[in-house]
């Protein structure tokens, strides 16, 4: 695992290096034009766990993959690279992003261990380790052109269920917004924290198990 | 060191029914066609594509018995794949290095000066022949057992050929018990390194022979009406009109040349044997 992580930070070097150093100048230009609190860690942590994906995208450039196959590396191992990799980017963008708004929340002269600004801060994690569990199996289910086209559209079909079920909600009289508030207010800071930590460990648990699935079952 | 016994593959009407093996110490070629089958049976030979039938033994292990230690063994060069486009040489050293704990840095470091790989430039930049050079090097250079090399000469001109059949041949120098099997549509670099040869066509080998028996023994006689019927059959494989009347392919050239003094027994190139194997009638 070491040489593909070895490999994958390289790729971060060359490629993600610029990404990030966008990012962060967009995030710093938001924060400083009035954005919401938490925009950069926001941004950062969602651009870099997007990177993270795409690193499956260098994987296949001109055939690649098989040539990695027949390294010393184990289809599994693959996968596991996948995901620690994933993890230890999103989790660098996010300090990196959690370090320059705070430095923002001292100059304002907010406190910088507000429980509500760190919780705020931790859901980005959270969004980017759900979003990378979607896409890490599949991007490796669906190569090239197919797996390009599965970024947006997987941004869509959430979207699209998201809003269809709220606006479902809404026709049935139900009132979303207020019940989740409600539900959140029940569930108390100590509720909340619990939530954002099972979710994405739930859903990176599942995506995992289907990413080994597919690639064990892969033909090169 | 190789077996492989019946290895099927079926896509759509091609199917694949493979049977061969390489020896410790020996140079193994495959040769044939584009899509004869050889880049399916090097897939399935490395694990990449599961095979429909058939036994596949390295080292004595199926692929999907492989270790991380049984692949180490190996140094594979793949026609279309290779390390990322988007990294260079320099990038990739550190990715051997902790892949191959008998991976020779100094070794590489030689070959790339030696063949002109630039280390900083990207390997997407690279031109053709320096990528083919690339791969047949990292093959080389962390104590591979075996070589499974896939058309590691295509697309490249004669002097790059030249370079990568050279750095094969090192390899064989330094240990006699390593072995190598290629492939390629180019007949002239298999005839000049292999020590034996098969020939694969429409997913079924046709033929398995020494190269210094195809060299010493294989002919090919061009008799016009008459003398192709005065001559003796029984060592003739494959025969095929021609205008002056019939090219044969023999496996037993000495014999026609001492009997049949008047009939033309010309030494046969590796590329005529595949053109008579493949486009030749039995008899």
């Amino acid at each position: 695992m070491k040489g593909l992580l070895i490999k994958d930070f390289q790729l971060v070097k060359t490629q993600g290096k610029t990404l990030l150093i966008v990012a962060l100048a967009l995030g710093v230009f938001m924060e400083i034009a009035g954005m919401s609190e938490g925009f950069v860690t926001g941004y950062i942590t969602i651009i870099m766990s997007v990177f993270a994906a795409t690193s499956i995208s260098y994987d296949e450039y001109e055939n690649c993959f098989s040539f990695l196959m027949v390294l010393p590396v184990s289809r599994k191992e693959y996968v596991n690279e996948k995901y620690v990799f994933s993890g230890i980017l999103i989790f660098s963008a996010w300090l990196i992003g959690l370090t320059v708004g705070s430095v923002f929340r001292i100059i304002r002269g907010e406190p910088v261990l507000s429980a509500e600004w760190l919780a705020g801060c931790f859901s980005y994690i959270t969004v980017a380790a759900v979003f990378l569990s979607l896409m890490l199996p599949l991007r490796l289910k669906f190569e090239g052109e197919k797996g390009r086209v599965v970024l947006p559209l997987a941004i869509a079909a959430m979207g699209i269920l998201i809003y269809g079920g709220v606006r479902l909600a809404d026709l049935a009289g139900i009132d979303v917004t207020g019940s989740s508030i409600k539900i959140l207010n029940q569930m108390g800071a100590a509720g909340i924290m619990a939530m954002l930590v099972i979710i994405p460990t739930a859903a990176a648990v599942i995506s995992w198990i289907c990413s080994r699935h597919i690639l064990e079952k892969k033909e090169f | 060191m190789l077996k492989i016994e019946h290895l099927k593959k079926e896509y759509g009407d091609f199917t694949l029914d493979c049977t061969m093996r390489v020896e410790p110490g020996s140079i193994t070629g495959l040769v044939g066609e584009n899509g004869a089958g050889k880049s399916t049976t090097f897939k399935a030979v490395l694990g990449l594509i599961r095979s429909d039938g058939g036994k596949i033994a390295l080292f004595g292990k199926t692929p999907e018995q492989f270790t991380k230690e049984d692949r180490r063994k190996m140094g594979v060069v793949l026609a279309d794949s290779g390390f990322s486009g988007y990294l260079n040489v320099r990038e990739v050293l550190p990715v051997l290095n902790a892949m191959y704990p008998k991976f020779d840095r100094k070794r590489f470091g030689e070959l790339c000066r030696r063949f002109d790989i630039p280390m900083d430039k990207k390997i997407r930049e690279f031109s053709t022949g320096m990528k083919a050079k690339l791969k047949v090097i990292t093959a080389v250079t962390h104590g591979a057992e075996i070589l499974i090399l896939d058309e590691p000469t295509s697309g490249l001109d004669v002097m790059a050929r030249r370079d990568v059949l050279d750095i094969l041949r090192e390899y064989m120098e330094e240990d006699d018990t390593r072995s190598i099997l290629i492939s390629s549509h180019i007949s002239t670099d298999l005839e000049n390194l292999c020590d034996d040869i098969y020939m694969i066509h429409d997913g079924k080998i046709i033929l398995h022979e020494d190269t210094d028996v195809l060299r010493e023994e294989y002919g090919l006689i061009k008799a016009d009406e008459d003398q192709f019927a005065r001559l003796d059959k029984s060592y003739i494989l494959k025969v095929r009109r021609e205008s002056y009347g019939y090219a044969c392919l023999t496996d037993q050239k000495q014999y026609y040349r001492e009997n049949y003094p008047d009939v033309v027994v010309e030494n046969s190139m590796l590329d005529e044997v595949i053109a008579m194997m493949i486009g030749g009638e039995k008899l």
